[in-house]
C-alpha cells in the first residue's frame, strides 16, 4: 500500500515537473511584448525670406536687396523700402549686411547722401524681443555705415524668433524694414543709382 | 488507483498543456520576436515640407478569441535643450496614426482600434497601461513567426517642424503589451 503510494506521488511530481518544463519551454517561445524608443533631435535653423514672398521661404541665409533711386527735381525726397522676414529657433544669432555698388550707376550720389533707417516688426506669434538694433542702426543712419569691405553687424539675436506654435510657420516671423531716401538736389546728375546689400544670418 | 491517479493527471496536464499553448505573439515587420524599432527624428525647422514622420509596423498573432494590445508611453524627455520647457517637444506635439490590415485567415473585424485611436489622434493619448486596440477574434491557431495569418498595426508619428521648439535632443519609448483580458 506504501509503495502504491509513493509509486503515485513519484509519477505526480515527474508528470507535474514535465508540464512546468512544457509551459515555460512555450512560454519563451512566445514574444508579446514591443518597446519603440523614440528618439527625436531638432537642430537649429536660420531662414531669411523676402517679405513680399514668403511662401516660398529657404533655407538660403544671405538675401540679396538691390536699391535703385531716382533722383527727381521736386520738392518731397525719393524714397525707397524694403523688407526681409527673419525666422530662426537659435537663441544666439546676428543679421549682417554687406552693400556693393553696381556697376552702371551714373548718378553722382554718396552713399552719404542716402538716409537709411530701420524698423522691426513681428508677426502674431513672433518674438518682439529676439532682437534688437545695434548702433548706430537704432537710429536714423546713412546707408554709408553699411560697408562694402566687410559684413556690418545690423542685429543681435538674443532669442528664437517665435514665441508660439504656429502650426503652419505662416505668424512666427520677425520682420526687418529698411527705409532709404534722398533729397532733391540740383547737384545730382540725372539718372539711376543702384546698390545692393546683401543681409545674412549667422551663429556666431 | 494508479490508473485513476494518472487518468486524473493527464487531463490536468491536458488543460494545463492546452493554455500553455494559447499564445500571443509581437514580432516585427521582419518576423523578429521580441521587437524593438527604432523611432527616430531627426528635423530642422523649416517653413516646407511642414512635418517629418516616422511609420513602424509590428505584427500580432494570437490563437485565442480575446485580447487586447495595451501601450505604455515614457517621454518625450529633453535632454541637452535650452529654452522654456513650455518649448520642448511634448507628447501633445507628435500626431499619431494607428491602422490595422489583417492578412491571412485573420478575420477583417477580429481586431478593432479603441478610441481615441480609431482616428488620427497625438501621443499624449498613450498613458500607462491604454488600451489601444480590442482583440475579438483568434489570428491562428499558431503563434509561429513563419504563420502567415497576422495583424500588422501600422503607426506613424509626425511631429511639425515648428520653429518654437527647443534645439536638443528628446527621448522617450512606447511598450506595446499583448495581454489576455
Amino acid at each position: 500500500m506504501i509503495r502504491k503510494k509513493h509509486t503515485t506521488s513519484f509519477l505526480f511530481v515527474l508528470i507535474v515537473s514535465c508540464c512546468v518544463f512544457f509551459l515555460s519551454s512555450n512560454l519563451t517561445a512566445i514574444s508579446n511584448q514591443a518597446t519603440v524608443p523614440l528618439n527625436i533631435t531638432v537642430q537649429g535653423k536660420l531662414i531669411i525670406t523676402d517679405a513680399e514672398n514668403d511662401t516660398n521661404a529657404g533655407d538660403n541665409p544671405t538675401l540679396n536687396v538691390n536699391l535703385k533711386l531716382v533722383p527727381d527735381l521736386v520738392n518731397s525726397t525719393v524714397s525707397g523700402s524694403s523688407s526681409i522676414r527673419i525666422r530662426t529657433n537659435l537663441n544666439s544669432w546676428k543679421l549682417t549686411a554687406q552693400r556693393s555698388n553696381l556697376s552702371g550707376s551714373e548718378v553722382n550720389i554718396d552713399p552719404q547722401d542716402v538716409s537709411l533707417s530701420f524698423t522691426t516688426q513681428v508677426g502674431s506669434k513672433g518674438n518682439p524681443n529676439a532682437a534688437k538694433l545695434l548702433s548706430p542702426f537704432n537710429k536714423i543712419t546713412d546707408l554709408s555705415q553699411i560697408s562694402t569691405n566687410n559684413p556690418t553687424d545690423i542685429l543681435a539675436g538674443q532669442s528664437k524668433t517665435s514665441l508660439d506654435r504656429d502650426p503652419k510657420n505662416k505668424d512666427n516671423w520677425f520682420q526687418l524694414t529698411s527705409n532709404y531716401s534722398v533729397s532733391p538736389d540740383f547737384f545730382y546728375e540725372i539718372g539711376e543709382w543702384n546698390t545692393s546689400v546683401s543681409y545674412s544670418l549667422v551663429s556666431p | 488507483m494508479i490508473i485513476k491517479n494518472l487518468l486524473f493527471l493527464f487531463l490536468l496536464v491536458a488543460i494545463i498543456s492546452n493554455k500553455a499553448l494559447a499564445c500571443l505573439s509581437i514580432t516585427d515587420d521582419f518576423n523578429n520576436p521580441n521587437p524593438v524599432i527604432n523611432a527616430n527624428f531627426r528635423f530642422e525647422p523649416d517653413i516646407s515640407p511642414f512635418t517629418d514622420c516616422w511609420t513602424g509596423t509590428i505584427k500580432v498573432r494570437s490563437s485565442q478569441n480575446g485580447w487586447r494590445l495595451i501601450a505604455t508611453r515614457t517621454g518625450p524627455t529633453a535632454s541637452n535643450a535650452e529654452g522654456d520647457p513650455s518649448d520642448n517637444v511634448m507628447a501633445s506635439d507628435i500626431t499619431l496614426d494607428f491602422s490595422v490590415q489583417n492578412f491571412g485567415m485573420a478575420d477583417s473585424n477580429g481586431a478593432i482600434l479603441v478610441s481615441p485611436f480609431s482616428s488620427q489622434t497625438n501621443l499624449s493619448s498613450i498613458q500607462y497601461g491604454t488600451f489601444v486596440i480590442s482583440g475579438v477574434s483568434k489570428t491562428s491557431n499558431s503563434c509561429s513567426s513563419s504563420n502567415p495569418n497576422y495583424y500588422k498595426v501600422t503607426k506613424r508619428l509626425c511631429l511639425f517642424r515648428d520653429f518654437v521648439f527647443n534645439p536638443g535632443s528628446y527621448e522617450g519609448q512606447v511598450s506595446y503589451i499583448l495581454i489576455n483580458p
